[in-house]
């Protein structure tokens, strides 16, 4: 194309990223968020603000699970519980509803919501109960490839183009990044439309590996919908023999419609512990409970290899019976698959490794930002030559409206959702529904007075407005009925806590970018640094 | 590992490649010139050991990431590592160009006496 | 001095509102055209293709197709907006497709016939 290999790569780098980039903002920021996914959620349920006693072993946590699952859920076709841990204290056990008895039902489809779930205190066996029903950080997470009010399908296949984009953005980025290493620390600040290119430069190269990778292994994990033509010329349509290979398990468990005890579940965890050497049990699930042909199967808990692929033992559930072969590996392919998904989701990663892909992720979100904003300060000039000053054409004002409704706006529309999770009512009906339309109706109406008025003044507004709702936080926190900072530091609730003092450090970061940003016509705009970095709420 | 040994390693692994990206920026020659003023130069010498120091630094580091999380997570450590410090250093130089050698120094001996302490603490 | 990502592309140099010539719009939209909807095609077609000939494991084949089929598609992207003329940009595209076309077209062949 014209003028060279640059030059055209310059372009595609260019478009790519500017028309997708509203939406890669909002994923990136979901994203970041993501990896705080269960820090999130317990912070958003105060109910469960509180130092559990003793830690129990992983033994007694399955026998208390078994227990209460057995007096709630009997007749369940299945069964499934989550260890307790560091990022989450309580014991969170989940049941397929027994099925209904009268045949004259029309089969339901089954949602997420017609589980039934239960949380409960591992020391004692208790339901923790009246726990406020609330998406929590899942919804970042669903949120940034599922997006949201419409099928799945739809979103995942809007985010898999936009994320195709950002790999073509990138590839094309460095392609045509002529200085890569004479600029990789340069930053000039207050110097206009070169602190842009220099803030959107560093941002991108600094942590090219990771945005390379996250790029890459987010199209990995949705792959075999984008790209399903290798499953259909291999599978035809023995598609489902397909994912039996990819993910193992024990694939469909007929019952045998004898009614058998199931056996303790605390030495089925002690057995599996023992074959993996000493390494913890994550997650439990029991198929057919109370049937003979029960099967257990239990995952060992993250953080020893990257894949997402973790070891699974399954075993008889009435007789003990070791059903699945310890010695079964996948080919390298399938574990590659497996490492690269993990790498994507970073469930593995310890508390440093993750603040690491946080401050990462953060890097992300300051890349689309500054991103946009450039393009519009590029253009700025143009429009003012043809127009006269300070005016602009239709394109640009419609580039300043999105790149302050999808950057400032989503900035106010997070904190948000966890000030509706907390002034809610616990009893409103389909809480989660609400929290959420909070957020949205609070994007939108930033968005919509982005659409309104353009300009720096709003800028500074809804940083401002976003700033203060973060910010303030904590102080809602502890006013909530949630542990405040003196008690989760002092006690060590320190998702809770992680959670107040990081909310509080975005809050006055972007307060300070409010405040440097001076109001008026010139492009002289104060250090990048400040700018909208913040991307990932915690 | 102790659990004392790894915050002191980690903390010696981000000295080192902090005072290692450093080391590789002065060789630079817009961020010599930021700390000792326009139209100068580092030597030929001066810039390969200044190349061969920040590589040095950036080395340490990840052979310490390695030792501390192990071969897998620890490449991915180091490269996050990395990221961040070198975002930090990008942010130093264009605040506190003044200050970078200084900083670099600083970070290498820190660097260096909490890799001692790390190492003891490991093996007692 | 120029920075890398300064002035390109066909909005390079002239005030937004002025026309483009219709000759550069559409040249364009066809590169775009082909870029997405091409390489699709051509990331699904060498999917498909290494899918079936690759000797490994079934379920190892087609994830590594497709990983591999991932890869593809932006790289032919960058080939409809680096290529140096449209008829270039998209008679490339035709090529590369015609090798894993074949391969599958013979293997079906070779189905087929057993």
């Amino acid at each position: 194309m014209m003028g060279g290999l640059r030059l055209s790569m310059a372009w595609l780098h260019t478009w790519s990223g500017l028309l997708v980039g509203w939406i890669l903002f909002m994923v990136f920021a979901g994203g970041t968020a993501s990896y705080f996914r269960d820090e999130i959620t317990l912070w958003m349920k105060p109910e469960l603000h509180r130092a559990l006693p003793h830690p129990v072993t992983q033994p007694v946590a399955a026998d208390r699970a078994q227990a209460l699952l057995e007096q709630r859920a009997a007749g369940s076709p299945r069964w499934f519980f989550s260890m307790p841990g560091e990022r989450n204290p309580a014991l969170q056990a989940g049941w397929i509803p027994a099925p209904s008895k009268s045949a004259g039902d029309a089969p339901k489809k089954r949602t997420r919501r017609s589980f039934g779930s239960a949380t409960i205190d591992p020391a004692t066996g208790v339901d923790l109960g009246k726990v406020r029903a609330t998406q929590g950080g899942d919804f970042f997470f669903r949120l940034h490839f599922d997006l949201h009010y419409m099928s799945a399908l739809w979103g995942r296949w809007i985010v898999g183009f936009c994320s195709m984009c950002m790999l073509v953005a990138i590839l094309s980025g460095i392609v045509t990044h002529k200085r890569i290493f004479k600029d990789f620390f340069t930053f000039r600040p207050g110097k206009g439309q070169r602190s842009w290119l220099d803030a959107h430069n560093v941002t991108a190269v600094l942590a090219l590996p990771y945005h390379l990778m996250i790029t890459y292994t987010g199209l990995v994990t949705l792959m075999f919908m984008y790209l399903p033509s290798g499953v259909q010329g291999v599978y035809q349509d023995r598609t489902a023999a397909f994912y039996k290979a990819l993910n193992g398990g024990p694939g469909d468990v007929k019952p045998a419609g004898v009614p058998a005890t199931l056996m303790p579940l605390g030495a089925l965890v002690r057995q599996a512990s023992g074959i993996w050497h000493g390494a913890a049990v994550g997650r439990v699930v029991v198929n057919l409970p109370g049937d003979a042909n029960a099967t257990v199967t239990l995952t060992q808990q993250e953080g020893h290899g990257i894949s997402h692929d973790l070891p699974t033992i399954t075993f008889n559930g009435v007789t003990g019976a070791l059903l699945s072969d310890p010695a079964d590996t996948s080919g390298g392919a399938v574990q590659t698959r497996g490492v690269l998904y993990g790498l994507h989701v970073g469930r593995f990663a310890d508390p440093l490794v993750r603040a690491l892909f946080f401050l990462s992720g953060l890097a992300g979100c300051a890349m689309v930002a500054t991103g946009v904003v450039m393009w519009a300060v590029k253009e700025r000039p143009k429009h003012a030559r043809m127009l006269g000053p300070g005016r602009t054409g239709f394109s640009l004002r419609l580039v300043d409206a999105l790149n302050l409704g999808s950057i400032a706006g989503l900035l106010v529309a997070m904190p948000v959702f966890f000030w509706a999770n907390r002034l809610l009512p616990v009893a409103t009906q389909q809480r989660p529904e609400a929290e959420i339309l909070w957020f949205f109706t609070a994007w939108g109406s930033a968005a919509l007075a982005a659409f309104v008025m353009p300009n720096r003044p709003m800028w500074k507004c809804q940083l401002a407005l976003g700033g203060i709702l973060f910010a303030l936080l904590p102080v809602l926190n502890a006013a909530t009925g949630g542990a405040g900072l003196v008690t989760s530091l002092g006690q060590g609730i320190w998702p809770v806590a992680g959670f107040d003092l990081v909310s509080l450090a975005l809050g006055l970061l972007l307060l300070y970018a409010a405040a440097k940003l001076r109001s008026g016509g010139t492009v002289n705009q104060p250090a990048v640094k400040e700018m909208p970095l913040a991307g990932g709420a915690v | 590992m102790t659990a004392f040994a790894q915050p002191v390693l980690v903390l010696a692994a981000l000295g080192a490649a902090m005072s290692g990206w450093i080391a590789l920026s002065l060789a630079m020659s817009r961020h010599w010139q930021n700390q000792h003023g326009r139209g100068t130069e580092p030597s030929e010498r001066q810039r390969r050991t200044l190349q061969a120091t920040g590589a040095a630094g950036l080395l340490v580091s990840n052979l310490v990431c390695l030792f501390i999380w192990g071969s897998a997570q620890g490449w991915i450590a180091w490269l996050g590592l990395l990221t961040a410090m070198a975002l930090a250093a990008a942010w130093v130089l264009s605040y506190a160009p003044r200050t970078a050698h200084v900083l670099a120094v600083a970070c290498a001996l820190s660097a260096g006496c909490l890799l001692a302490w790390g190492i003891a603490l490991h093996a007692l | 001095m120029l920075s890398p990502i300064s002035d390109a592309g066909p909005t390079a140099e002239r005030a937004p509102t002025a026309t483009l010539h219709w000759r550069v719009r559409a040249a364009v939209a066809v590169r775009t055209v082909a870029a997405i909807g091409g390489g699709y095609l051509l990331a699904s077609l060498a999917t498909r293709a290494l899918a079936i000939t690759l000797p490994m494991a079934a379920v190892d084949a087609v994830v590594t197709a497709t990983l591999t089929g991932l890869v593809v598609y932006p790289c032919a992207v960058m080939w409809c907006f680096a290529a140096r003329t449209v008829p270039r940009a998209c008679l490339g595209l035709v090529a590369a497709c015609a090798l894993p076309t074949l391969v599958i077209l013979a293997h079906q062949g070779a189905a087929v016939a057993r």
